[in-house]
């Protein structure tokens, strides 16, 4: 045979149809995947198109509408469905709008700490030695601060600002990579394919891009998503402490806050926000879960 | 085993110095101090010089560093704005408050997660364990401050069984401690119920089930031994989780522990005392990792031949 490499059409268009049917199975038979994933896609649509889904103006006073309660108690509005705050301001918009934020916050930190976290974690695993040991060393030091108490310090010097919170997430959250890659790449470094590029002279430089560096990604996506839902969670906390995004834009933490002056007389305020960050961050972990049981049916990184 | 401990025990004592030397170098490079003496001082060039000397900035930085890590060995921090008093006494008179928080948070947690792990594991597939998977997945969702102004909410303002803050007899205790003891009960009960499921199906709890043991026997005796491992290695990674938890609980209920003093120390500009807290909050994380370290090469005599 003259094309061994080489597959026939009608193979290759029967393998492709194979794989979306094995991709679909894998996500109809999933309890995680029918709950996480649809949670996930309608709170990234909402926080796409919040701007444009909003009920009402999120920041909009109105004074003669000051803490109303949600549309099903006595005096609640279906204009208003969650109730509104101490400004008479549209919970539900402010919700959509916080949510943007978290995300934006979320997605944006958790490149940062790719970023940072990645080439690390490489370099610690495939040089091994002295360099290894002080990157691990720093690891270490990082893992000693609670990870609020760093973001914290980190804001308190920066100052408070989205992009602020963005770096000190990212800044406190890289080590996670670099523990998950180094791991991985000190065992990938002694398999036959490395050894078998080595031997036909690739550089260094070309094995860890190329040939190793393919290998992680898939369990990165994993510990991405779920460090996402740990970032929701952060932000919250420090919008919630005041040294995240600042009032008038509202953060579910914000929000958090400012509901918790109001609870006596107003159980809504606070509850609302804290329910989005809750099913926000279940269906974010869910979905991580669910893309660990299929990526990796030996579940390493079940501890992560 | 010795060797094992003094290997741990220097490698602690290297982060203890990495972490004080971070911190150090976090604060004097990454924020900028001028702004804050500024702020702190009204503008006055004359306080702001002030301020320069009381935090001795005026001189370079590597003498800044030694005079810091000699005073920081002899258990100097500097002195805390606010308070007019060394910062490290202020820092370690919290400290107590914080342990017993986190104590008694990882002590519900463990021993919820524990239980409900292990009967969901008995039954699997059965509304019992599906509701408790449940749960614990809704807790490990759900963010300990929002948890805490429910409990508030439902605990202390509604039934008004429990006080809303502050410190004081057992019953301020309950509250934050079952907020703290939140994710570790979730993610406990996770680790259980599947490392359980793992070992029921293993050969030898079928041997004791063909001795004719009973149930609870195999279980504790036979299960839960072996089962328990994973769990205890997770919840001591975890442990500076838990104290990421304990900053922000402190806070939500007014609980005095070093936590809720560096948020304030922070809001007051406090300098020395940020710097104090964190050191020490990073201290405490390194020591009790030590310590669980060494609890394992007892448990687990795998380890310390490594």
């Amino acid at each position: 045979m003259s094309n061994v490499g080489a597959t026939p059409p009608m193979v290759a268009r029967e393998r492709w149809r194979g794989r979306l049917r094995t991709g679909l199975r894998l996500f109809l038979t999933s309890r995680a995947a029918l709950t996480g994933v649809p949670i996930v896609l309608l709170v990234v649509l909402a926080a796409i198109f919040a701007p444009y889904i909003t009920p009402n103006d999120p920041y909009e006073h109105h004074l003669s509408r000051r803490v109303e309660p949600p549309f099903w108690l006595n005096e609640g509005s279906i204009a208003r469905p969650l109730g509104t705050d101490q400004f008479g301001r549209d919970l539900l918009s402010r919700i959509f709008l916080g949510g943007r934020a978290s995300l934006i916050v979320g997605v944006s930190a958790v490149l940062v700490a790719v970023v940072i976290g990645v080439p690390l974690g490489l370099l610690s695993g495939y040089a091994r030695g002295l360099v290894d040991e002080s990157i691990m060393a720093f690891v270490d030091v990082m893992l000693a601060f609670p990870f609020l108490l760093l973001a914290m310090v980190i804001v308190f010097l920066l100052g408070p600002s989205l992009t602020n919170v963005v770096i000190a997430l990212g800044a406190a959250g890289w080590v996670t990579y670099t523990r998950v890659v180094r791991a991985d790449v000190l065992s990938l470094r002694e398999r036959e394919f490395v050894v078998a590029a080595k031997s036909i002279g690739c550089n260094e430089f070309r094995i860890i891009l190329r040939h190793i560096f393919p290998q992680v990604v898939t369990p990165l996506i994993v510990v991405a998503t779920l460090q996402l839902a740990g970032f929701i969670v952060v932000e919250a906390a420090l919008s919630f402490l005041g040294m995240g995004i600042q009032p008038p834009t509202p953060t579910w933490g914000n929000m958090l806050a400012e509901g918790r002056e109001y609870m006596l007389n107003a159980w809504w305020y606070a509850t609302f926000p804290g329910l989005a960050i809750m099913i926000t961050v279940l269906g974010f972990n869910t979905v991580g879960d669910w893309l660990r049981d299929i990526l990796d049916p030996r579940s390493r990184l079940r501890n992560v | 085993m010795q060797a094992y401990l003094i290997k741990r025990a220097f490698r602690a004592l290297l982060v203890i110095w990495l972490v004080s030397t971070v911190v150090f170098l976090a604060l004097r490079t990454v924020g900028n101090p001028e702004d804050m003496l500024v702020s702190l001082s009204g503008g006055s060039a004359e306080a702001a010089a002030k301020i320069r000397a009381f935090l001795k900035l005026d001189v370079p930085l590597y003498q800044q560093y030694g005079s810091f890590l000699v005073d920081a060995a002899q258990g100097d921090m500097g002195e805390s704005f606010r308070h007019r008093q060394p910062a490290l006494p202020i820092v370690l008179e919290r400290l107590p408050a914080t342990m017993e928080l986190a104590a008694a948070g990882l002590f519900i947690g463990v021993l919820g997660g524990g239980t409900l792990g292990i009967v969901a594991a008995m039954r699997p597939n059965t509304w019992i364990d599906q509701v408790t998977v449940l749960v614990a997945l809704l807790g490990q969702a759900t963010p300990v401050f929002w948890l805490g102004i429910m409990l508030v909410l439902l605990f202390s303002v509604r039934l008004d069984w429990l006080p809303t803050s502050g410190k004081g007899g057992f019953t301020h205790l309950i509250l934050p401690a079952i907020c703290l003891s939140n994710f570790t009960m979730a993610s406990v009960a996770r680790l259980i119920r599947s490392t359980m499921l793992d070992v029921m199906s293993q050969d030898y709890i079928r041997t004791a089930r063909a001795k004719g043991l009973e149930t609870p026997v195999i279980v504790i005796r036979h299960a839960l031994k072996n089962a328990v491992l994973p769990a205890l290695t997770v919840t001591g990674l975890q442990l500076a989780a838990l104290l990421s938890g304990a900053v922000v609980i402190e806070t939500v209920f007014a609980w005095p522990g070093i936590g809720s003093m560096i948020f304030s120390a922070i809001n007051a500009r406090d300098f020395p005392l940020v710097q104090a807290g964190t050191i020490i909050f990073g201290v405490t994380v390194v020591l009790a990792n030590l310590l669980v370290d060494v609890l394992y090469a007892y448990v687990d005599p795998r380890i310390r031949y490594e």
